[in-house]
Formats: C-alpha cells, structure tokens, sequence
C-alpha cells in the first residue's frame, strides 16, 4: 500500500483521520466561517440534541426528474423520449407503480418501502422557478437560496448558514457537518460547521456515445462520395459535441464525489453526527447526473447511479434507526432536464427535477406541489418541466413544523423568496417529549 | 394488365425463378419501390407470387382480402381513441370547450391545445403503425403521397385536430380512385377550408355588408399546388372563377348529426352567377359546380402533367425520364384521371424499373425509420419510441417541422440521426422491439439471412468486424439508407 492510497483510506476514517490530516476540521471550517464565531463564553457542558435535524443531498449535474418519477401515462413524456422514457408498470422493464399516473424508477426501488410507509413524499416538479441553465450557476443560486434575479449568491453566504444562524439558541448555534472535499458553499455562513474530509479520486465515467458506431462504419461508405462527405462531417459533429458535453460534465462535477461512493459517506456523515449529538444540520453533495450521452432507462447510465442514490439514501435512513424520527433528508440537484432527449440517446439541462424527502415528520406516501405538465405550453422557455414547487417552500415547511422557527426568521434566511403554499402540510408536527419515536 | 407487367418487371415470365441471384434483386427492388421496405414476410410473397401478381393485387387492395389488415393490426389501431372519429366527432369532443360559462378563454385554448396535439399523437401512431405493418403497401404509400400532396397548415389549432379525419375522410378512400373526386374530396374538407381561408370567402353583390367578399387563397391553392401546379400559367379570371365557384363552402353540421365531415354548402352565401372556367362555363347551380370545376381542372393537360410528374417523383426518381412523364400523362388522359390506371401504366413501364434512369434514393427520414422497423419483421413492435425518434428529426407525420428537412437529405445531420436510430434499434436503447437488450431480430446473420441480397460483401464484413454494433451497420449501409 503507497502513501497515497494508505491518506485515502484515511480519509474514509473520519475519527482516526483527525489526527493526521493536519488541524481539527472545525478549526478549518470557523477560519472560513462569515457568520457568528462559536461563542467562547458558551457553557462547556455537553449540548443536548436538537429536536429536528435536517440533511441536504444534492446530486450533482441536474439529475433527470422525469426518469425518476416518469410520468409513465403522458403521451407528451413517451413522445419526447426515444431511448430514455420509462415504460408503464406492468410492461417488461416498467416503472414501479406509486400512483395511476406516475411511477418510480426502478433503481430506486429500495426507497419504495419508505414511500409504502408514508415516510417519504416525492416533489415531481420542484426547483428553483428562475436561474441559470449551467451547472455553477443553478448550483450557486440553489445553495444561496436566493432568487434568481439576486446577483449576489455568492456574496449572501448559504442557505444551510443562515438556516444554522437562524436556529442558534441563546446565540449558540447548532452544529452542521458536511462530508465531502471541502466546506460546500450552502453552509457559507455557519459558525459551527464542520467538514468531514473525503475525497476520491477519479471522474465518473463518460459514455462513448456513437464514436464507437462511426468508427465501425467508416469503411462502409468509400465508394459513396456524397454520404462519406456527409459522414465525415457528422462524425467530426460527434466528436466535438462528447467533448463540449464531456467538459461540461466535470464542471458539473466539481470535486465532488462519485454518487457511488454516497453509501460511504452517509456512514461517514452519521458517524460525524453520532461523535457531535449538537448537530442539526448535515450536507453532502455527489456527482453523476449529467446525463448528456447515453442516459439509458430501465438499465444503463443513469439507472445505475440512481441505484447509488438509493443505496445512499437507503444507508443514510438505516443507520439513523430511530433517530430517522427528528431527521429530514432532503435530495434535490440543481436542476432537472429537458424534456426532450437530445442526438446522443442523453438529455440535456432543464428546469424542474424530483425532490426526494425522506424522513422525520414527513406526511409521505404522496406526492406534493404541483405539476406543471408537460403539454407545449406548460414547459417553461417551451422545452423544459416547469417547477410545480420551489425547493425553499420544503426548506421552509421543514423549518417553521419542524424546528420552531416562525416565518420572519425564514424570511431571514430566504431573503426575496416569497412561500408559496405548495408544501403546506407537507410534515407532521414533532411528537412531545418522551413520546416513543416511530 | 399482367401480360404487360410480367414482360417488364421479370423480362419474360419464363425468367422468373431461374436465377435466384436476379430474382433477389427484383424482389428487392420491387419492394424498395412499391412499399416502405422490404420484409421477410413480403420477400416471401413476392417470390412466391412472382412481381406481377404481387403488383396487380397492391394495385387493387378492395379486390384482395389477404391485403387487408390482419386482426392483430386492426386491435391495435382500435386501440387508439380518437383516430376513427370524423371531423365533427373531433370537434365536439376534443375542440374548444366554453365550458358552463360560455365563453372560450385562454385557458379552454390551452386545454384545447393539449388534446389537439393528443388526437395528433394518435394519428401519428397510426399512420406509423399502418406503414410498418399494413398489407395494402401501396395503398399506404399512395396516401402519404396525397397527404403531402395536400398539405394542410399545421399551425392552425382545428386544422391540426382535423389532419386525421382529413386523411381518413378526404384521401384514404380515394387514393386509388379519380383524380377529379380526389380533388373535390380534399378541396371541401373541413381542414382544407380552415387551412386556406376559405370561410372569408363568400359572396358579395353590391351593396352588401363590408368586410365580405370573394378571398381566393383557396382557388389559388387548388389550380397552383393541388392540381396545375406552379409552373402552369392561370390567369386572374381563372382564379376569379373558380373562387367564385367556392363561395358558400363553409363548415357546420346539426347538433345530431355527428358523422359527417362537417362540411356545408349555404347558398346564401354562394355567387349564383354562371363562371368560365379554363374557357368552360359552369351554368350557376350551387354545390354541383364543385364537382364541374374539379372536372375541368382534372381534365386540364397541365393536370395529367403536374400529377403524373409528382407520381413519378414519388415512386421512381428526382428526375424522371421525360418519356415516362409523357406516357404516364397520356394514360392520365386517356383514362380520364384513374390514379390506379395511371400508376399501373407507370409500374408497367420500362424506364420505370431501369436502375440508370431511376437510380436508389436516400430514403426520408420516415421511410427510413418505417423500413427498419419492417426489416425486423415482427408484429411485436412499440409505435411510440420509434415515434419520439421521428419526432426528434421533425419527421413524425403530422409534427414535420418544414417540407424541406435536412434530416430526409444525405447530410450530416441526417446521416447522424440514421446511425443513432440504428444503433439504438439494434441495441434495444430505442425499445422498439418487445425484448429487452439487443434485438436478435436486427442481428447482421438474421438481416442477411431474411433480406437475400440486400447487402453488399462489404457490409456485411463490417458488421462482423463490428460484433455488436453488427446490425447498426447494416442498417447504416449505403444500400439500406437508399431505395
């Protein structure tokens, strides 16, 4: 084992990689820090838990909505997509059945159990209603919270900060940890939060699309002047849209993790959780989703990092066990994705996606917010699903039926968002003290 | 009628059968020419009957039970809701709905809209089903041909509800028949008037009240695009007249009365003077002056011309040999517009098969994506993924974005939707064909084996070369991206 492999390793190891990858990550992360410095009068007695927690996921590249919850019985949906809609429930390769009009990817099937026990509610049209269509910018305004017409996302700091300010209690905030590369701009803000190093290396793979098939074919057209004039031509297109879309998704990417790797850094992050009970807030973040070439349906591309998705989410919501009762995950990416599938069997960025909420409080087994629909004239721009419910009305249902916070503070930390009552009821109020949990 | 086709398309009789290497090749180009492609199935039948009497029957589809639909096809297009209604059915339950209140507001539009782009959906998959699977090939291929013929305007909402019952109504029954009923059928439906404003034009003696008077967009559209076409010189007092004889066409129907096109003719609004039409008068006499004057135009020389030179574009090549036109026109004439004597005397004729003066075309993106679809040769198909292909490349029927699409050309762009569809049919990403996965039915041994012939030495080196992308490549060969 080289060195390099062996500080990976470590880097898995949160409570031994302490030690060795230089200074605490707390000291890290309050260096960085814009907002309130942890208040050094504060009592030193152990804090107790906060009564509702709430983790952000956010897969990253825009994952598509309409493959994960296909909207399986609307001819719009099957007419846009060749390669890449689901087919029905009951049809070989089928979606799984939540409701007569909408289905759930396969891949995700293990997420069933919980939407079967009404503790996850699926958003099949939520987003931001506004914003940039590239990945850094939607990814900026999403982790801002702020509207898209505000320039300055980067400059306000994000959502999870002004959230953890928000709830900080006799001026001690809660704690917040994210597992991943670095402190994630969304926590920008926090004055407690910690990172839990992980890193890995390597990009996820990038589908060859049709490369392959021009170079088989390149012999079949010598004697046909005009189609090997046109198939040099397309074959020269193909290749420099894979590498536009090829540059796109890494920049999508980041130095975020492979959506693989999501089991690992659940455990990771429960871990974290576990060693700091003051925690109320978690995020982490993945790659993946942009699904450009090749996205696949039932199998391929995208099926196989859903399946990731859902093993994540799945090991996240296990190894929470009881305390799954006062926590609230929420899995929404930046964006979704066109309606229409593009020249390379993949679709491209779009507007609305699915939000995924699993967990503490939620009046699941049903979807919430609007759908738009996908008729002409409902698409936003004419191409894209239309956001049914803006991701900050989740956020704020969580926060105001969750963790006590009243509207004006939310309106504090979404500045310039005005609730839409989209995901009104969405939670069920926190059960009294000493109530056994679910 | 036989005697001559045999003598043409086999040489001689005796021929056919001997050599099983040039019988492959008619059969092919047989095929190529009179159906959406080749398969199995058909091969079979053709070498079987022998090109003849498989013409002959194409020819006369009433006349052959055999070539009506299986039961299986007929199940599957009763399936689809809305593609057996007429003109008014569609209207009344799919049109604006005012609703209780009574008005149409925007959003009875919007909702209008959406099913309207439904009921276009439907008819899409009709038309594609048919393609893929109808016995009665040449029939289909005859109604393709007149739907482009008479296109109709898509953008406009009720035209688009109606571009089904138009082809049901108007064209299918009459793709075979006469010209002149062809004409009379087209020009007075619904989505014709509507798609050529025809309701502004109605009768205006002096003195009458303004805004109403003689609109000719549709006399223009018929001597211009439907029956003389554009070269041929028509003077204002043609056009008057003819407009003339449109006046009062309009569209209604009684609230009992659901089966109907929807056509009316109001006499009030009609010019009851005599017209002179092409130098023949048409006494004044209402709605039967519809029929007259699509007589004159059908028996106009430009006619037998325009027509027999679209026909032959059509089914034999971008430029036709100008002795075949002139044959083929004087057929037109002499059997006063037959369509089926027309056609029969172009498939009888020897220019029409000689390879050098009609040589292989580039199949449009439709007749490409139909002809993959047949070459699987299988019942077991999905209309719609193959659909949403077609629409990718606006070359869904009914959804085309332009009469010239770069995609039915050799251009990148189109040879690049060719690869893709290829590759995503043989490999199952495009879930045409029921198995999940590469589709056997596709594989370069089962296309070789099923279309003999077909494909070159060369192609079929590639595609073994290619493993699995084997069948892609004979689906993207120069002999398959051609007819």
């Amino acid at each position: 084992m080289n060195r390099r492999r062996l500080l990976r390793l470590l880097a898995c190891l949160p409570a031994l990689a302490l030690p060795l990858a230089g200074p605490p990550p707390e000291v890290r992360a309050a260096r960085r820090g814009t907002g309130a410095k942890p208040d050094p009068a504060a009592p030193a007695k152990a804090p107790s838990a906060p009564k509702a927690r709430f983790i952000l996921i956010v897969p990253r590249g825009g994952p598509d909505g309409l493959a994960m919850v296909p909207p399986h019985g609307d001819p719009f949906y099957r007419l846009a997509r060749p390669s890449t809609a689901l087919p029905p429930p009951g049809e070989p390769g089928g979606c799984l059945e939540l409701t007569p009009d909408f289905g759930l990817h396969p891949a995700l099937g293990p997420l069933l159990p919980y939407w079967r026990d009404k503790t996850l509610a699926i958003a099949p049209a939520c987003g931001l209603p506004h914003g940039p269509r590239d990945h850094p910018g939607a990814l900026a305004l999403l982790e801002s919270g702020l509207s898209g017409s505000d320039k300055t996302a980067k400059a306000g700091g994000g959502f999870l900060g002004r959230l953890a300010r928000a709830m900080a209690v006799k001026g001690r905030e809660p704690g917040a940890v994210a597992v991943g590369p670095a402190l994630p701009p969304v926590l920008n803000g926090a004055g407690r939060a910690v990172v839990i190093p992980f890193r890995q290396g390597g990009a996820d793979p990038f589908p060859p699309g049709l490369e392959p098939l021009y170079a088989a074919t390149y012999g079949l057209y010598e004697d046909a002047p005009a189609l090997f004039r046109a198939f040099r031509e397309a074959r020269a297109a193909n290749r420099s849209a894979m590498e536009r879309l090829a540059a796109e998704t890494r920049l999508a990417a980041g130095n975020a993790p492979s959506v693989a790797a999501l089991p690992k850094m659940a455990e990771n992050l429960l871990e974290a959780m576990r060693s700091r009970p003051e925690t109320a807030l978690g995020t982490l973040a993945v790659s993946g989703f942009d699904t450009h070439v090749s996205q696949g349906a039932t199998k391929g591309l995208l099926a196989e990092r859903l399946g990731h998705l859902a093993a994540g989410l799945v090991a996240l919501a296990k190894g929470l066990g009881p305390d799954l009762a006062h926590t609230t995950i929420l899995a929404v990416g930046e964006f979704g994705r066109s309606l229409v599938e593009n020249a390379h069997a993949g679709t491209d960025n779009g507007r609305a996606g699915v939000a995924l909420v699993l967990g503490g409080g939620v009046a699941g087994g049903r979807l919430i917010g609007d759908w738009p629909g996908l008729s002409p004239h409902a698409l936003d721009d004419g191409r894209d699903l239309a956001v049914g419910l803006d991701v900050r009305d989740i956020v704020r249902a969580w926060a105001t039926s969750r963790a006590g916070l009243d509207e004006a503070a939310m309106g504090r930390v979404f500045p310039g968002h005005a609730p839409g009552k989209g995901a009104a009821g969405m939670f069920v109020s926190p059960p009294e003290p000493g109530s056994t949990p679910r | 009628m036989l005697a001559i086709l045999a003598a043409v398309v086999g040489q001689a009789p005796a021929a056919w059968g001997t050599d099983s290497a040039a019988d492959d090749k008619k059969v092919l180009l047989v095929l190529n020419r009179l159906t959406y492609g080749p398969t199995p199935e058909m091969v079979e039948t053709v070498r079987r009957l022998g090109p003849e009497a498989f013409i002959a029957a194409q020819l006369a589809p009433e006349a052959h039970p055999e070539l009506a639909d299986p039961p299986w096809l007929a199940e599957r297009l009763a399936r689809l809701s809305t593609t057996g209604l007429g003109a008014v059915a569609l209207f009344r339950q799919h049109g604006p709905d005012p609703g209780p209140d009574g008005v149409i507001g925007p959003e009875d539009l919007m909702a209008a809209r959406e099913r309207t782009e439904r009921v276009a959906m439907e008819q899409a998959e009709a038309r594609l089903l048919r393609a893929v699977a109808a016995p009665a090939q040449l029939r289909e291929l005859l109604i393709d041909f007149w739907t482009r013929h008479f296109r109709l305007d898509m953008g406009k909402g009720l035209v688009r509800l109606w571009a089904g019952a138009f082809v049901r109504e108007a064209v299918a029954p009459r793709a075979l028949g006469r010209f002149a009923d062809l004409l009379l059928a087209a020009s007075s439906h619904p989505a014709m008037l509507l798609s050529h404003e025809a309701l502004k034009n109605s009768h205006a003696p002096d003195g009458a009240e303004p805004g109403h008077g003689p609109d000719a967009t549709l006399a223009t559209a018929i001597l211009r695009r439907h029956a003389l076409g554009p070269d041929t010189p028509v003077g204002e007092r043609d056009i008057t007249a003819l407009t003339a004889v449109l006046t009062g066409w309009r569209l209604g129907a009684r609230p009992d009365d659901e089966s109907g096109t929807g056509f009316v003719f109001d006499p009030k609004r009609h010019d009851p003077r005599d017209k002179v039409l092409f130098g023949r008068t048409i006494p004044g006499g209402g709605w039967p002056e519809g029929e007259q004057a699509m007589h004159v135009l059908a028996e106009h020389p430009a006619a037998a011309g325009y027509i027999c030179r679209e026909l032959a574009v059509y089914f034999a090549a971008d430029d036709p040999p100008p002795e075949l036109l002139g044959r083929c026109a004087a057929t037109f004439t002499a059997s006063r517009g037959d369509i089926s004597v027309v056609l029969a005397g172009m498939l009888s004729d020897p220019e029409f098969w000689d390879e050098t003066l009609c040589p292989p075309r580039f199949k449009t993106a439709w007749r490409y994506a139909a002809s993959a679809a047949r070459a699987a040769g299988t019942r077991d198909f999905r209309a719609e993924p193959l659909l949403a292909a077609l629409c990718r490349a606006g070359a869904a029927p009914g959804f085309e974005r332009s009469a010239d699409n770069p995609v039915d050309r050799p251009t990148a762009r189109g040879l690049a939707w060719r690869l893709a569809l290829a590759k995503g049919l043989c490999g199952g990403d495009i879930p045409v064909f029921e198995q999940p996965g590469p589709t056997p039915l596709l594989s370069p041994a089962r296309l070789t084996e099923a279309l003999p012939g077909l494909f070159s030495d060369k192609a079929q080196k590639i595609a073994r070369e290619a493993k699995a992308d084997g069948g892609a490549v004979l689906l993207a060969a120069p002999e398959f991206l051609s007819r």
